[in-house]
């Protein structure tokens, strides 16, 4: 596929086309289980439907046909889960930010999960390229007695390159509303010298890539001990905090593999915590 | 009080020696909000042996100012305080509403709203003046963080933006130097080196503060965030953050 050309080359495009794309999909629950009830694609933005055996919900898998995004490119995502729906989404490839001449790549999502309707937004990583702008936003609505596992995992440069960020720009945010109170508003914000910077202490201490699991539950405290667990069993950095209704995982890594390996482990048991039995991640995330 | 004075006073054309002297009270170690308590991680950062001198002191604290709390705290202090020179509750909520949401961990909110419920608690028996502290509540019941509770409250008094940023940092500053010294421990006097390498990150970080809208509030120390969460479950403690 094209994007493997464009990862494995030393030069990313300057500019690609520039280019737009949203996804809208709706699940609600019908004769028997969750099923789609509204969808849209439009530009680069598209969405399939694998099947799914032994699973707890259908899998949605957001695809960007467009391979990456660079400045001005701007891609739109709404996921509405009506009370008692279910649905699992991934991405079919990682996220690359390439080189931009000046503004933004701009993502953002709007996600809303009603009374008991349980959402898993699992894409996988995001790769800000050299010169790379992005802008990420998520903001999500939920309603008392839903349950959102979310996770946005980012990487600053291709760090099997030894890609080092010199001048890129980073403003990855999350805004958690629950029956209309503002649970956590995140921004994490690095630009300019993104290697630098990151190399002090306070700031990354020299991870390469990030990541924050949100685990939004009614009693999203009573996972803090198992969530506890699961980052110990690995080498990278990473820690738990809860603020009311949310459990934030927020891990470091010194690899894109090491952090891919970190969130695999700590999905795996969480979400078989959850759920009550063992759930096979989404098959891209197997398929590393 | 007139809005043409209000918008001088916070410019700083007007700065009187009464002003000066409350913001001194405010921000001084002995305001009772128990400041002392809480360490912003730095317990967990010296355990971790990440922090165990003046030498590294400076640099995690440089970058709490440049990249973390010090910066978003001013900025939310500064929004707090146009919020309240207009009286626009609406603004103000908002405000409030992202400031309690913004801290990226349980002790971290712990940290800021509890000083900023213990310094509403004090000035509401202290001063007459600090007015809008109570129109607010009309439209927002949850709780202050402590830079936009000094927002309101400078705004009311009539002490200038940048003087009372340049000393909540103060106080601020202060009181991470004062965790690290009895953590690592460091001397006094090596404490107040540390509080006196941070002048002019303070001067530079409350230009920055005073110019960035809300909108871009953001933050990049992830470090500490592990830190104070982290904190959480560390075996002996002497502070609650």
């Amino acid at each position: 596929m094209t994007f493997e050309n464009t990862l494995q080359s030393d030069h990313a495009p300057a500019a690609l086309a520039r280019s737009e794309g949203r996804v809208e999909l709706r699940y609600r629950v019908k004769e028997s289980g969750s099923k789609l009830a509204h969808l849209y694609q439009r530009g680069c933005g598209r969405v399939r439907f694998p099947t799914v055996d032994h699973a707890d919900y259908p899998e949605a898998v957001l695809i960007n046909t467009a391979g990456g995004l660079t400045g001005g490119d701007h891609m739109s995502y709404q996921i509405t889960l009506d009370e008692g729906s279910g649905l699992t989404i991934s991405g079919q490839a990682a996220e690359k930010i390439y080189r931009s001449v000046g503004s933004m790549a701009v993502i953002e999502a709007e996600i809303h999960v009603a009374r008991g309707a349980v959402l898993e937004w699992l894409p996988q990583e995001t790769i800000l390229f050299e010169k790379g702008r992005l802008r990420r936003m998520n903001t999500v609505y939920l309603e008392a007695g839903s349950r959102l596992i979310a996770l946005e995992a980012t990487l600053f440069g291709r760090t099997a390159h030894g890609e080092t960020l010199r001048a890129a720009s980073l403003q990855d945010g999350w805004k958690v509303w629950r029956n209309g109170k503002l649970l956590w508003f995140d921004n994490f914000v690095l630009e300019g010298d993104i290697h630098a910077k990151s190399l002090r202490p306070a700031v990354l201490a020299g991870a390469k890539g990030m990541a924050t699991i949100l685990i939004a539950d009614d009693q999203a405290e009573s996972y803090q001990d198992v969530a506890r667990d699961s980052v110990r069993e690995n080498c990278v950095r990473a820690a738990v905090t809860c603020r009311d209704e949310l459990l934030i995982i927020r891990v470091l890594a010194d690899s894109g593999y090491e952090l891919r390996k970190s969130l695999a482990r700590i999905l795996t048991r969480m979400r078989t915590e959850l759920s009550g039995h063992t759930v096979a991640l989404p098959k891209v995330w197997e398929n590393q | 009080m007139g809005m043409v004075r209000r918008k001088a006073i916070a410019t700083g054309i007007i700065m009187d020696n009464r002003a000066l002297f409350n913001l001194m009270s405010w921000m001084s170690p002995s305001y009772p909000i128990g400041s002392y308590t809480y360490s912003h991680g730095i317990e967990f950062a010296v355990e971790e042996g990440l922090v165990t001198s003046l030498n590294n002191l400076v640099p995690w604290i440089t970058d709490i100012l440049e990249y973390g709390s010090g910066k978003s705290d001013c900025v939310l202090l500064a929004a707090a305080y146009w919020a309240t020179i207009d009286q626009d509750m609406e603004a103000l909520k908002e405000v409030a509403e992202i400031g309690n949401a913004f801290a990226p961990t349980k002790e971290i909110a712990l940290e800021t709203t509890q000083q900023g419920r213990a310094f509403v608690g004090v000035i509401g028996n202290v001063s007459t003046e600090a007015k809008t502290l109570a129109v607010l509540a009309e439209y927002w019941q949850g709780q202050l963080i402590h830079p936009i509770a000094v927002g309101i409250v400078a705004a009311d008094h009539g002490v200038p933006l940048s003087e009372t940023l340049t000393a909540y940092l103060h106080g601020f500053v202060s009181n991470l130097v004062s965790a690290a010294v009895r953590l690592v421990p460091l001397g006094q006097t090596d404490g107040q080196r540390a509080i006196a390498a941070m002048a002019d990150k303070v001067e530079r970080i409350t230009a920055i503060a005073i110019k960035t809208p809300l909108g871009e509030l953001g933050s990049a120390t992830l470090m500490v965030d592990w830190c104070s969460a982290s904190h959480e479950t560390q075996y002996t403690r002497l502070f609650r953050s």
